[in-house]
This record gives structure tokens, sequence and C-alpha cells, in this order.
């Protein structure tokens, strides 16, 4: 198979051609390399990346599987890691200067599960300094890029990791999200992500944006590859009251008979750019055609989720960075210093407040899931703005980037619910749009085998191939 | 929204708190700071809502809380 095929294969197929021994971990590990020196300069989508240790990493696989022992399906496989998380054999920047020599002593505990599932570390992925933005244009390590249109961001701030999916460049990556990074880049990047429950993947060993929101996630291919990552990464079994969901989000088909989807119209479907709108109509009336009940819901708390948001990562991410905001403070960029300065101003009493308000918006939701299975809104109003730019127009009014980019997803950071976002269109400039499924708490399950229904009844997912003919592209 | 704060008030307040400020200044602090007291206004709005809420430190506290067995 040639090098440029395997990069096109998803991580399941490609861990039943390992399986089989058609392919072997070498050749995969060799194919994303090649693909990493040809397209990467284009994108930036990785900070770090050894292939000596990838190489020795492969072979070793290779050999183990040649012996008959295969450790999961992972084993093989090439994780790209979001450079805020961990990681013993390469540096931990969090995409800044003040990290840009750190090594880390020990593996992250989700690193450490990967590893011994067999997974094979890639590289270290570019973002937003610190998690502090969701644009990554980062000017320590160089501006992340669109693939589909390099002019514009990626998203963020797990941006390399979802560049670095949507190009090939591994077989899935890690990214984190406080208030949407993990599931916004996915939607501009035309892939998939998944923020699980919060609590069912380990936070140790990632540099926080703000501890009591921050979760781990894959950014994956397709949907089986994400439920087959949360399979490894994930350290609680899903205990779904809706018995007929399960981990595998293969069921018996791909039909929605019987299951119930809310549509909050209420502040998630107003305003949004018409683009958007339009596919997620369109996205709407295809679950509605596989059986799913569509029910307009009122989740009128959620509006307060900016609020909330804002109050209590101003609040700890200044508190994690107060020592170096005293010793170092010229090594931040200067968005993410006014931040954090920013940050400091912010009373106790406020960010208690916010903590209180949680419970709030969690109740309410979950009174509404007491009624339907699972929620489904735009991933977020618009499409990838341009690098650089600071506002856009949405609802009639100008407004700052990232205030519009998370308000969509934040909800289920505040409510710690599980989400996905997944392909469902192009916008303006042939931008992907992404439509995000969330549900119950542990019910990953139940966003899994929605989102994959919608997926393989649509192709919006593998439109991404078309990407190889705008590799060439100059920076 | 406009600043609700002045310049010099904000510039005293950092002072009066010590906190350093190297990249904030003038109308931006201003509005920095007039932003965040429209997020607390909103949080006491949500909080009134139900002042039975309590600061919930984790998952397993919001699914054991008092409000939530109330509304099951």
């Amino acid at each position: 198979m040639k090098p440029d095929d395997l990069c096109r294969r998803s991580g399941s197929e490609l861990a039943n051609l390992i399986a089989r021994h058609e392919v072997s971990p070498v050749e995969v590990a060799d194919a994303y390399l090649t693909k990493i020196h040809d397209v990467n300069p284009a994108v930036n989508a990785f900070i770090s990346v050894d292939s000596d240790l990838v190489g020795s990493a492969a072979r070793a696989a290779e050999v183990e599987i040649a012996r008959g022992h295969l450790r999961s399906p992972l084993h093989g496989l090439c994780v790209a890691v979001k450079d805020n998380i961990e990681t013993e054999q390469f540096t931990t920047t969090a995409g800044s200067k003040l990290l840009s020599e750190w090594r880390p002593t020990s593996d992250a505990p989700v690193i450490r599960r990967l590893k011994e599932a067999g997974a094979i570390i890639l590289g270290k992925t570019n973002m937003h300094e610190f998690a502090y933005g969701g644009t990554c244009t980062n000017r320590y390590f160089g501006a992340v890029r669109n693939p589909w249109d390099i002019d514009h961001v990626p998203g963020g701030s797990s941006g390399g990791s979802a560049v670095a999916v949507a190009l090939g460049m591994c077989s899935f990556a890690l990214g984190t999200d406080t208030a949407g990074s993990v599931r916004l880049p996915a939607a501009m990047c035309g892939v998939i992500g998944l923020k699980p429950t919060l609590g069912r993947v380990p936070i140790d060993g990632v540099i926080p944006l703000a501890w009591s929101l921050d979760h781990v996630g894959p950014i994956t291919s397709c949907v089986d590859d994400a439920a087959m990552v949360l399979k490894v990464i994930g350290s609680r079994s899903s205990h779904s009251v809706k018995g007929e969901f399960t981990d595998d989000p293969r069921g018996p088909s791909n039909r929605l008979d019987g299951v119930s989807l809310g549509i909050p119209k209420h502040y998630f479907y107003e305003p949004l750019w018409p683009d958007v709108e339009k596919a997620t109509t369109n996205a709407l009336e295809v679950l509605g055609n596989l059986g799913a009940k569509l029910v307009e819901v009122d989740w009128r708390s959620a509006q307060y989720s900016n609020s909330i948001t804002w109050t209590i990562i101003l609040a700890e991410a200044a508190t994690y960075h107060r020592r170096w905001l005293s010793t170092d403070d010229e090594a931040y960029e200067w968005a993410t210093r006014a931040n954090l300065e920013q940050g400091a101003f912010m009373p106790a009493t406020a960010y208690i407040q916010a903590q209180r308000a949680r419970s709030i918006l969690y109740h309410d939701v979950t009174h509404i899931l007491s009624q339907v299975d699972a929620l489904v809104t735009p991933a977020l109003p618009i499409t990838a703005p341009r690098i650089a730019q600071e506002t856009v127009e949405l609802g009639g009014k100008t407004r700052k980037v990232n205030p519009v980019f998370i308000r969509l997803a934040n909800p289920f950071n505040v409510t710690g619910l599980p989400a996905i976002s997944v392909p469902c269109g192009y916008g303006q400039h042939g931008l992907p749009i992404g439509l995000q499924i969330a549900s119950g708490r542990f019910d990953d399950a139940v966003v899994l085998r929605i989102a994959r229904a919608y997926t393989e009844a649509t192709d919006w997912d593998t439109e991404r191939w078309s990407l190889h003919l705008r590799e060439s592209r100059p920076t | 929204m406009e600043p609700r704060i002045s310049v010099r008030t904000a510039q005293e307040l950092a002072k009066g708190l010590g906190i350093g400020l190297n990249a904030l200044e003038g109308n931006d602090l201003a509005q920095r700071l007039t932003d965040m007291l429209s997020f607390i206004g909103e949080l006491d709005d949500v909080v009134a809502r139900n002042p039975a809420s309590m600061m919930l430190v984790s998952m397993d506290d919001w699914e054991h809380h008092p409000l939530s067995e109330a509304q099951r």
C-alpha cells in the first residue's frame, strides 16, 4: 500500500490492517513522517516531532505484533499530542516561550494509558498559548493554519491536533477542551472532536487553563476512532441509563428510531451565520430521516454560560500563572498577559457565584435530558475567520472572535456533559461547519451512537481528502 | 458596552489591590473591568433564581446535591 494511502485511512481501518499483518507499524509511522515533512511547513501543526523516537517505537511494536502480542486496537497507531499534555520524551511547551525548553519527568496518565495500549507518540502539536484562546495565532511557534484555506485560523486551542488529523499526519490526536477547544478546531477543520464527560478522562499532567472546566478528548477522522480512543483513555465505563446504547457505537443498524433529540432553539440557534443555519437545518433533516424524533426544548439558563465560563477561566488561569506573571511576564504574548492581568481583578465572591451557577445549569439541562436522549446544536455560529481577524459580524453586531467561538460549546464544559462535533457542511470560502451532539452525564456512548449514524448517512467527513490538492500552496 | 468604570478608577483599583499591570492600560483596562461587572451581574441574577444553590466542587457533588433530589 502506498504511503499516501495509509495516511488517508482512519485509525480503525489501520488497526484492522495491522491486526491482520497486512501493514506494519513501521510502514504507518514512515508514512506519517513523510506526510509531516511534506505538508507541515504549510500549516505549522507540530511543535516537535522526533523521527528517531517514532522509528524506534514503531520497530518495537512491529516485533511485538509479529510475535502475536497485539496489546489493543491502538497498537502501532501514531498519535499527535497537544503540547500542554506532559510527555517525558518530548518537551511540553503549552505553546509558550516560557516552557519552550521544559521536559517533564513523567508522562501524564492519559499518555501512559496510550503507551500501555501500544500507541506511538508521534509528536506534540501547536496550540494557542497556554490554551488561552481559540485562534492558534501563536507568535512564538508561529500561527497554525487552516488546511481548507491557509489564510484562516484552524480554531483552537487544540488547532495543531485538528490540522494534523485533517491532513492525515497522524492516526488520531489528543486535545484539551476548557470551553470548546477540542470541538471548535474539529468543526473548523472538518474532523471529529469529542469532549468526554467531565471526570471520565484524567486531566492530571495537563497544564491547566482552568482546572474545573478542563477536559482531555480525542480528535479523529471518524466516530469509530473516537470511540476506540475513548475506551483506552477513559477511566470509567459508561453507565448509561438508556440501555439500548453501548460503548460500541456500531449498533445493529445506523437507524435512530426511538431516539429523541432536543433542539434548544433559544440561545443555541440565534444568531447564526446563514450558511451555518442552513447546514444545521439540513443536518436535522438527515437525523429525522434516520428515524430520530426532533423535539424543541428550552434550556433558558444556557445564556449564562458565557459569564460563568469567563469568570471561572479568568480566576483559575490567573491563579495558576500568578507566580510566573510576577517573575516572567515578558515571556507571555500580550493577549495572554492581558487576560491574566484581568483575572487578577476577579473577586473571590464572583468566582464562587460562578461555581454555584454551574449547578443550576446542570440541573436545568438534566431535567431536559430526562425527556430527550440528546441535544443537537451547531458547534459554533460561524466558520473559521481569517488569521489576525479580531471581530466578526453576527446578528447585526460586531463581536469579538473568541466569545463567539465558545458560546455554543461552553455550556457543556460548565455542565460537564459529553459533546461531540462532527462535520455537517461547508460555508463561506468552502470552510467546514460542525454539528454538536451532547447527552447526559457518562452517556458518551449515546453521543457516539448518534454521531456515527449521522456521519454514516453523510459524506462530509471524507471531503477533506480534496485538501491534498491544496498542499502545495505557499505560506 | 461602553466602559462604566473610568480609566483613573481602574488604575487606582489596580494600585489598591497591588496588581502589577504591564499589558493592560487605559480604556482597555476600563473596558475589561466593565465586562467583568457585567459577568458578575449575570451570575447574581442566575443564582438569585435558586438561592439554595451551593458551590459544588465535583460532579459527584452535583449528583447528590439536595437541589438535584428535589428536582427528581
